[in-house]
């Protein structure tokens, strides 16, 4: 079974993730809303999946602990953001997103870019992402 | 004659002196005069100088305090729309958690019509999150076209009541006006709502058609059809008295935009709104 780790900073939202991806059978590695956590539970449980706010609490963004979890850990990550402007997708396009989710997210839209992200396991963006 | 001749050239003689000696002091008049003028103009033309200096130097002052003030209204505006887009995004947000309030509220329970019930709450909040996800993304930060957005909630709807486009045939006419927020998001839910129970109730039993929804918009009047045809609504139905909140939506939120409505039974149905632009 694929593990998923979350990070979130809005917990409503977190737990959402949680259930709908238990749903459709996926592992919870982990629901954090830092980014220096999501980089520990990342090397302690080495997820299949990194599920990453773009905004999280803390100093660390999201797009920053995705940089360095690709890094280290070699975890694809597909970020989770109510972002839509270039200079974020420009910025998070730095470190390697393997799909983006935007919110507010469709489970038909989560299932299909978590296994995108999985199976395929390269770049790939939301259909979203270019307008 | 030798003696009147000399007489003669003496006498002109002194009189070509006083002559000469008139014309120098005249020349020397006429030269002091000139130096007045020309010491007069000099002095004017120093003082015109200082004047202009004057003049440029307070143009100059001028002038830099527009290029600053320019800059200031500028930094002003590009904080303004910075903080316009925050607070859409905050929008966005907050809207992702109210879908996520009501879906994990959802998953207490099986009741198949409390769960439509909570799906449908669910595609109310998406089609206003959509109109602020265009609003987001666009230039224009009070107007919005809502061509793409409209594309995007009907393909939703489809997801969302499990219905393929194979069967039901979906088209989208929607001109590329922009609307502002206050009649975009009645305007989006509008549609939300028409196209809901076009794929809920208009083609039972796995019947196959289309649904039409189009937006045209002339000088002054938008013009909204949302158009299938399905089996059109039960004969004596009065639209504008039934108990389905869907439709009571549909008439308050025309109401609200001070539009009109009218159905048409055309070979299926046509719910026509008009709305001032």
């Amino acid at each position: 079974m694929a593990s998923v780790l979350i990070v979130e900073d809005e917990t409503i939202v977190a737990l959402d993730l949680r259930r709908r991806l238990t749903r459709l059978g996926y592992d919870v590695a982990g629901v954090t809303a830092y980014g220096e956590e999501a980089i520990v539970l990342a090397e302690q449980q080495r997820p299949d999946l990194v599920l990453m706010d773009v905004r999280l609490r803390g100093t660390m963004d999201g797009v920053t602990a995705a940089e360095q979890i690709h890094a280290r850990f070699g975890s694809p990550v597909v970020f989770v953001t109510a972002y839509a402007d270039e200079e974020t997708f420009g910025r998070a396009g730095r470190s390697e997103p393997f799909g983006y989710l935007l919110k507010p997210f469709e489970e038909e839209e989560l299932r299909k870019v978590v296994e995108s992200a999985l199976t395929r396991g390269h770049p790939q963006g939301s259909a979203d992402r270019k307008t | 004659v030798l003696l009147l001749a000399l007489v003669g050239l003496r006498l002109r003689t002194r009189q070509l002196r006083r002559a000469s000696a008139r014309l120098s002091r005249l020349v020397e008049e006429r030269t002091r005069e000139l130096q007045q003028s020309r010491d007069d103009l000099e002095k004017r033309v120093a003082e015109r100088t200082t004047e202009l200096e004057q003049d440029i130097a307070e143009r100059k002052k001028t002038e830099q305090a527009l290029v600053e003030r320019e800059e200031q209204i500028r930094a002003s505006l590009r904080e303004k729309e910075a903080l316009l887009k925050e607070i859409h995004h905050r929008v966005k947000n907050n809207l992702q958690i109210i879908i996520s309030l009501l879906n994990l509220q959802a998953a207490h329970t099986k009741d198949p019509a409390i769960l439509g019930a909570f799906a449908e709450s669910e595609n109310r909040v998406r089609s206003m999150a959509l109109v602020h996800e265009s609003l987001y993304r666009s230039s224009d930060l009070a107007r919005v076209v809502l061509a793409p957005h409209v594309q995007r909630l009907c393909e939703h709807l489809y997801r969302c009541y499990g219905v393929d486009t194979r069967r039901i045939e979906l088209r989208t006419t929607i001109s590329d006006a922009a609307l502002d927020l206050d009649r975009a998001i009645p305007c989006g839910l509008i549609i939300n709502e028409l196209v809901s129970n076009a794929l809920k109730y208009a083609f039972p039993d796995g019947g196959k058609g289309s649904i039409h929804v189009k937006l045209d918009h002339s000088l002054d009047r938008y013009t909204l059809l949302v158009k299938d045809n399905g089996i059109g609504l039960p004969e004596g139905f009065d639209f504008r008295r039934a108990d389905s909140l869907g439709l009571q939506l549909v008439c308050g939120l025309t109401e609200q935009i001070g539009g009109t409505i009218e159905y048409l039974r055309d070979g299926g149905s046509t719910f026509r709104i008009e709305f001032g632009a």
